[in-house]
């Protein structure tokens, strides 16, 4: 499906002109400026410094620019996959592949569930961990943590054990999971005339889900973890989640089927 | 500048697992090659070179200039290949490391020292003037296989260019532009190919065109240059694991076969592009000697 059916008045460059910004329920509330747009004070505009589809949520109040990407810049409460690099006296130093600082993530040793100074995880080098970014800030080291802040379980963070990482784009690390989701169920019904198929991002997960079992993880920062009983279905799921990024919906499950009926 | 992170230890288990399986982890059998995909710009010249995700763009030029005072029968060749941050966030610019090196070194034994162009042909008067042909080699993005689309890439580049015709009387040398006269292909003698291989499991598994994580996990690596007449002109084995003679022989009849692959892929993508070029702007009808009166150029 080509850009064109949605829309068009969606679709922004760089300092073009925003669609009408949503207006706050509150009296003296905020609207939230989300990535890819910038506020100018004099006179107080706001315009996008990126190409892509210009996003408006009047329920969260928020606009942002939907864009695709490679490269990973670390941002607070985001899942990534990390790869150890070192371990030091009280924390690991981690690698995040897909960004571009690589010596500056830390990860506690004392960031884990239960974990004490007597009991504490022992990495080696290489070991691959699902965390959360705790702390990200441009003038200090990014911080990470493998439990949940609020209740302080692991909540399926911690090391990932066997399987298989797999590069994807940003774009579609977030669909897969589940950002944005409802909206672009209402864009696809709302789309005037025509009936658009779009996807909502995890149709073909879903369709993985009820053919094969397996377990998997999705890392913001651009990276897949799959793991199952043998090679080959690793491979597939892996593989099919990446050829899926520009399918519809529709096409992706008609590929899951395809690739599920070769295997066996 | 950080190094290159190596292959976290689930990657790594993964990929050799899968091998001991007889799986490739991007599901292509061990004797193959990436898909590789050539385009040309619209001067002669240029070599856009994609070896799956790996691309190279090649740049071949031509300048006029005296000969080497020790050389005056023959032209210049040169080969400048440059890795950037553009192909990989690890790569330095200015600053040459070991790959780099190692990369110029090897296209530079396997084209110019092979004498893949005649430099007998670039020279205009001896000892004066010759051509001075130049292959600017630029990475753009990278995923291992350095060397084979480097190499692909400057064969490609080498076999589209076209130098402006001379005409010598005495000492004096007319430069004709394109546009006056058809312009002339270099003379090449040979186009030679590099094949490299990845040896695994003390060199039981080999794989033809590894990418960048199967670079990062072997136990040692040889790439061979051959052309497609089996001329072999250069094995290069910079260290790892050693490999017994039979497997070498292997390795270098497996590389002829994909040299002649290569050289079709290549043969086509040119010759698609002359027949693109024939129809942009109908040099070759209005250069013929033979032009019917009648026939009017073709109209994209």
């Amino acid at each position: 499906m080509s850009l064109a059916t949605l829309d068009p008045a969606l679709i922004v460059l760089p300092g073009d002109d925003l669609p009408a910004l949503p207006t706050p329920s509150k009296p003296r509330g905020t609207v939230k400026l989300g990535p890819g747009i910038t506020h100018l004070p004099a006179p107080s505009s706001v315009i996008p410094t990126r190409a892509g589809e210009a996003i408006v949520d009047e329920k969260k109040c928020a606009v942002w620019i939907e864009s695709n990407n490679k490269r990973y810049v670390p941002q607070v409460n985001d899942s990534i996959i990390g790869v150890v690099l070192r371990s030091t006296a009280d924390s690991f130093f981690l690698s995040i592949p897909g960004s571009s600082n690589l010596q500056s993530v830390v990860l506690p040793h004392l960031a884990f569930e239960n974990a004490t100074k007597k009991t504490k995880p022992n990495f080696v080098a290489g070991t691959v961990v699902y965390c959360r970014v705790s702390l990200a800030n441009k003038f200090m080291d990014t911080e990470v943590e493998c439990f949940n802040a609020e209740t302080g379980k692991a909540d399926g963070f911690g090391e990932l054990k066997n399987g298989m990482l797999f590069p994807v784009s940003l774009g579609l690390a977030r669909r897969l999971l589940g950002d944005g989701k409802k909206l672009r169920l209402l864009k696809g019904r709302q789309a005037t005339g025509k009936k658009i198929p779009m996807s909502n991002g995890l149709e073909a997960i879903e369709e993985l889900g009820q053919r094969l079992s397996f377990e998997i993880a999705v890392g913001r920062n651009g990276r897949v973890w799959v793991n199952s009983a043998d090679t080959k279905t690793t491979l597939l799921i892996g593989k099919t989640i990446q050829d899926c990024e520009f399918l519809t919906g529709q096409e992706q499950k008609e590929l899951v089927r395809e690739r599920v009926k070769s295997l066996q | 500048m950080p190094k290159e992170p190596e292959p976290s230890n689930i990657e790594k288990t993964f990929i050799l697992n899968a091998l001991k399986e007889g799986i490739r982890t991007d599901g292509r059998a061990f004797n193959d090659f990436r898909d590789i995909s050539i385009t040309f710009g619209e001067d002669y010249g240029m070599a856009d070179v994609r070896l799956g995700k790996t691309r190279v763009i090649a740049r071949c030029s031509a300048t006029i200039t005296t000969p080497y005072p020790d050389r005056q029968f023959d032209g210049i060749f040169q080969i400048s290949t440059e890795l950037s941050p553009l192909a990989s966030p690890f790569f330095e610019s200015g600053r040459q490391n070991e790959r780099e090196v190692l990369l110029s070194r090897l296209i530079e034994k396997s084209l110019r020292r092979s004498q893949a162009i005649d430099t007998e042909s670039l020279c205009i008067i001896a000892g004066q003037k010759c051509w001075s042909v130049r292959v600017d080699v630029n990475f753009l993005d990278f995923d291992g296989g350095l060397v084979d689309a480097a190499c692909i890439a400057t064969v490609a580049a080498l076999q589209h260019f076209r130098r402006p015709d001379l005409t010598v009387r005495g000492e004096l040398v007319t430069v004709h532009s394109l546009r006056e006269r058809v312009p002339v292909p270099l003379s090449i003698l040979h186009t030679p190919f590099c094949v490299t291989f990845a040896f695994y499991e003390g060199g039981e598994v080999i794989l033809v065109d590894p990418d960048l994580m199967e670079e990062q996990l072997m136990e040692g690596s040889m790439t061979v240059t051959i052309n497609k007449f089996g001329e072999l002109c250069q094995i290069s084995k910079a260290g790892g694991e050693p490999i017994e003679a039979v497997k070498l022989l292997m390795c270098a009849r497996i590389a002829l076969e994909k040299t002649k692959s290569i050289n079709e892929v290549i043969s086509k993508a040119l010759a698609e592009n002359a027949e693109y070029r024939r129809r942009r702007d109908n040099l070759l009808a209005e250069a013929s000697a033979a032009n019917p009166r009648d026939m009017k150029p073709d109209v994209i």
